[in-house]
């Protein structure tokens, strides 16, 4: 009978905002078995949340809570009898449970038995206390709250538990809402769940998004339509933010269909929580908008069409605009945008880098004669760098800073251009462009080679001039977010045969042409912090961090550079030559070493590589390699050398395939990390 | 039977009596631009006093960067606010703020009024608070905010302020798909009154004015602000700041400013109002 009690207790909020939502039940949970842990007693916490209300649930409770005796030290036992009656007395413990120990007297301090009912008024107030909000606000001397709590009550075993939490008081019942306020007695919670339920409302989350979906789900049944790859994130986010979801298709009267379809998305999704529909491969001139109550539908669609309307009308209002303009007309503009205080304007870091980014180029393609066309795709790419800044559109859709340029691009059907904006801007994306095997491959190292050198050489422009400017960033501040950029610069820097070095000796020369005075060597310890920063972000362990900063801080990104080498197409010769100089070798040919890095290329490319043959390729290889090169080097340990070798990767194998569940991706990341891997060892 | 239609100026009558039998005291709009309601002296200076405070009043708002030559369907130059502040804050705030929406015809359950989060902060006042986008069948017709912070410092007690934007609520209880369909009164439609403003308004925002000259505007506006506080007048150098405010507004639709220039320019202008606001603070408290 002892732990068959039961407390429900509610609360309804003003609001409870989205991330509250999402950590309120780690928050109660901890709060409730901090509140037991003196009593030694575990419980359970079953935790209801909507955006208007919580209701928590704490089965199988003890009837009575017994805390384990204390024993307290007390004064020394020479102290008078005064002096260890006041410690008696302060403590609340009893002469008769006093002993003496070293020279100090001890008190046993006995709890009495709790009834926990009575204690549950204090249990409600700890957690309504304790729960904290990440955007809160102060509502009384002591109390920071997210949105005013409007409703609180609790239940022990269906009977009534009165209390106060400051101008509240607990009530028997709570509302259907704080708005129509529509009474709903209920002593557990699922007789609450169940009440509501009868009303159209779900108060647990993933009641709610069942419901949501298996109305969509209809929906999409009953018509030709299809929900769009974001679909979900949206979804979610509606689950959040209503109880009573009614779920609407809504059919547009004009579909602005010359809006890029990002740019609809975005609207939908961002600004107005709609759910975008595709039919086939476009977006459909319909959407699913999701009401909190059973409304009028034909006034609801009818008004949500008009408010989406409204924002597209907006957006092309803005896109026109920016479709009229010329490249001729940005530049005006960007003469007169200033990057910084003191740092020119940013037509002069485009000018900065059509000088600056061919000669990246030229580095790249050094074994190339003719890469005429390259530069030529590059000059015109240079054309539409940062022209996104001027355009309207981006006033009002912010979240596509650097995609606008490319669909202004994409509008003048200049394709690779786009694809090369889309590159530079967002590492992401090009990552993924690079991965992707669907495009001539020709045509995509052409691409990839500009995206990364414009990628590159425009970061560090930035981060010279910022650093020209003393606008460095100090331990707890980045304003201007320049580890960031560092950051993205080493994530480029592997697709990109180029020397940082170089490039910002040239950045430097190009500054000092505007007579801008640059120092540089804060700007070095700079990028070695967050080349560390970068290592440890990618779980090197300690130890080969160490041994990369000390090899690689003398040269800067020493590592990276090397990495890129590593991983285009000069994995043998590196390898090799890398291995020999550091061990003070002095053979040269990549024959000596075979790891089969074409059969790697070619299992990865085929899709047809799995742990087994992968795993099987790399000890033929190290077996090959160990094979040969102590028949040439007649080098005692080198067994041991490369069995060093092989053991990191084949733990890195193990790790990559259990961390990573896209199977491209954990190719892809497999390889990356392998080859660094096979680098470090190197090194070491 | 036709339902009967409630005209914009009607639906400010409305308004104004509904606050009124709240206790609230109705002022005047303030005759000199601003962005939004919140610029109001009153509002500002009521938020800043440390007493009740109980006021609502209409308000033109003027939003250089919302100008669309008037065939955007909701969203113009100019358009009106109504604005309510409240302290002590009544506990069933919300409801209230409910019921006035079902005052002017936005009812619960015939529409979907939710509640969105939104967390309202104005930069350049260094003012913010927690609060609402209050969304009527999607559309947002109402910012619902738990004003806590002014001129970068937290108010000692906290005001409620209620920002209806008229045009949308408007267009959704006269069921017009175009803010220049709705009827101003029982015989004009808005467009009729308002549409000539927005048309020259517009062209101006995004043409008409010299970047250079709003610039030079801007310092002139900025230097009177810290003469004027020289001399203690904090109500007339919180003028200038809405003139200056205003300025900002327009050398921002003007799209020539970067990042950084943008951020300095508001950094300027909050710097501005701090120092208007502070020094009423301190007369306050003398």
């Amino acid at each position: 009978m002892n732990n068959q009690n039961n407390l429900f207790f509610f609360v309804m909020y003003e609001e409870i905002p989205v991330l509250a939502q999402q950590n309120v039940l780690q928050q109660v949970s901890q709060l409730v078995n901090d509140w037991f842990t003196k009593y030694k007693v575990e419980v359970e916490v079953i935790l209801h949340v909507s955006h208007i209300r919580m209701l928590v649930e704490l089965p199988n409770l003890p009837q009575t809570l017994h805390q384990k005796d204390e024993i307290i030290r007390g004064p020394r036992t020479h102290v008078s009898q005064n002096i260890l009656n006041k410690f008696l007395d302060k403590n609340n413990c009893d002469m008769q449970f006093v002993f003496e120990k070293d020279n100090f007297y001890y008190a046993v301090k006995k709890y009495d038995m709790l009834n926990l009912q009575n204690e549950i008024a204090n249990l409600c107030k700890y957690i309504l206390n304790g729960l904290s909000w990440s955007t809160s606000m102060r509502w009384n001397s002591e109390v920071y709250w997210s949105r005013p709590v409007r409703c609180i009550g609790a239940y022990w075993n269906d009977q009534h538990i009165n209390f106060d939490w400051y101008d509240l008081q607990s009530s028997k019942f709570m509302f259907d809402s704080l708005l129509t306020r529509n009474i709903i007695e209920a002593t557990s919670a699922n007789h609450a769940l169940s009440q509501l339920l009868n009303i159209g409302r779900y108060a647990n989350h993933e009641h709610r998004k069942q419901k949501l979906q298996k109305e969509i789900d209809t929906i999409l049944l009953n018509t030709n339509y299809s929900l769009h790859d974001d679909a979900d994130e949206v979804i979610n986010e509606i689950n959040y933010i209503v109880e009573a979801p009614y779920v609407y298709l809504v059919k547009m009267k004009k579909s602005f269909a010359n809006l890029p379809e990002i740019i609809r998305r975005t609207v939908m999704v961002q600004h107005q929580q709609y759910v975008p529909l595709m039919n086939k491969k476009t977006l459909a001139d319909a959407f699913i908008a999701v009401a909190n109550y059973d409304v009028n539908k034909d006034v609801f669609a009818h008004q949500s069409n008009l408010t989406l309307e409204a924002r597209f009308n907006d957006a092309n209002f803005f896109w026109t605009e920016d479709c009229n303009s010329s490249l001729k007309d940005y530049d005006t503009i960007l003469q007169k945008i200033e990057i910084y205080k003191n740092l020119g304007f940013v037509y002069d870091q485009k000018m900065r880098l059509q000088k600056l980014v061919p000669n990246i180029l030229q580095d790249i393609y050094k074994n190339i004669t003719n890469h005429d066309d390259q530069l030529i795709l590059c000059e015109k790419a240079l054309q539409y760098y940062k022209i996104d800044l001027p355009m309207k559109t981006v006033y009002e859709f912010d979240s596509l800073e650097g995609e606008i340029a490319a669909l202004y691009a994409e509008h003048f059907k200049k394709y690779e251009i786009a694809q090369i904006i889309r590159n530079y801007t967002n590492i992401d994306n090009f990552e993924l462009y690079f991965n992707t095997q669907q495009f001539d491959k020709e045509l995509k190292n052409k691409i990839c080679n500009i995206s990364a050198a414009i990628g590159i050489a425009s970061r560090m422009d930035t981060l010279v001039g910022f650093f020209g400017v003393g606008q460095m960033p100090t331990g707890s501040s980045d304003p201007l977010g320049l580890r960031r950029l560092v950051y993205e610069i080493l994530q480029l820097l592997p697709y990109c045969k180029v020397s940082l070095v170089d490039i910002e000796k040239n950045i430097y020369q190009l500054y000092q042409e505007q007579d801008i005075a640059l120092e540089k060597s804060s700007l070095i310890s700079f990028i070695d912090q967050c080349s560390k920063r970068h290592l440890e972000n990618l779980n090197y362990k300690p130890f080969v961090i160490t041994i990369a900063m000390k090899y690689a801080i003398p040269c800067r990104l020493y590592v990276s550079n090397k990495l890129q080498n590593i991983l285009f197409d000069d994995l043998h010769s590196s390898f090799v030559t890398l291995y020999n100089r550091l061990n003070g070798f002095h053979i040269s040919h990549s024959d000596d070493i075979s790891i089969n890095l074409q059969s790697l290329y070619d299992l990865i490319f085929q899709d047809e590589i799995t742990f087994q043959n992968l795993s099987d390729l790399l000890n033929e290889s190290f077996c090959n390699m160990n094979e040969k090169m102590s028949d040439k080097l007649r080098l005692q340990d080198n067994v041991l050398i490369l069995q060093k070798m092989c053991k990191p990767i084949h733990n890195f194998i193990d790790f990559c395939f259990i961390e990573k569940h896209d199977q491209k991706h954990q190719i892809c990341a497999l390889f990356t990390k392998l080859q660094e891997i096979l680098f470090f060892y190197v090194a070491i | 039977m036709l339902k009967y239609i409630v005209s914009f100026t009607e639906m400010i009558d409305i308004l104004q009596k509904f606050w009124q039998k709240q206790g609230c005291e109705i002022l005047f709009p303030y005759d000199i631009e601003m962005g939004a309601g919140t610029f109001h002296p009153a509002v500002i200076f009521g938020v800043l006093k440390q007493n009740l405070v109980k006021i609502a009043m209409l308000q033109p708002s003027r939003r250089p960067q919302d100008a669309r030559f008037g065939i955007n369907p909701n969203r113009v130059y100019q358009h009106h606010q109504f604005q309510v502040i409240l302290r002590p804050i009544p506990n069933n705030i919300q409801q209230i703020a409910i019921e006035s929406l079902n005052a002017i015809g936005l009812t619960i359950p015939d529409k979907d009024i939710r509640f969105i989060e939104d967390n309202w902060q104005s930069p350049s006042l260094g003012a913010s608070g927690l609060g609402w986008e209050v969304r009527c069948n999607s559309m947002e017709v109402l910012q619902f905010t738990y004003f806590q912070k002014i001129a970068g410092k937290p108010l000692k007690e906290i005001v409620v302020e209620l920002a209806y934007g008229l045009e949308r609520i408007a267009l959704i209880s006269q069921n017009k798909s175009h803010v220049n369909d709705l009827l101003w009164s029982s015989t004009e439609k808005y467009e009729n009154i308002r549409m000539f403003y927005e048309n020259e308004w517009s062209k101006a925002a995004f043409q008409g004015y010299s970047a250079m000259y709003l610039q030079k505007q801007f310092d002139l506006y900025e230097f009177e602000i810290e003469n004027l506080l020289k001399k203690k007048l904090h109500l007339a150098a919180y003028e200038m700041f809405l003139k200056l405010s205003h300025t900002f507004n327009l050398i921002e639709s003007g799209g020539e400013l970067s990042v950084q220039q943008r951020a300095q320019l508001i950094k300027r202008t909050r710097k501005c109002a701090n120092l208007c606001l502070q020094l009423y603070v301190e007369g306050e408290n003398e």
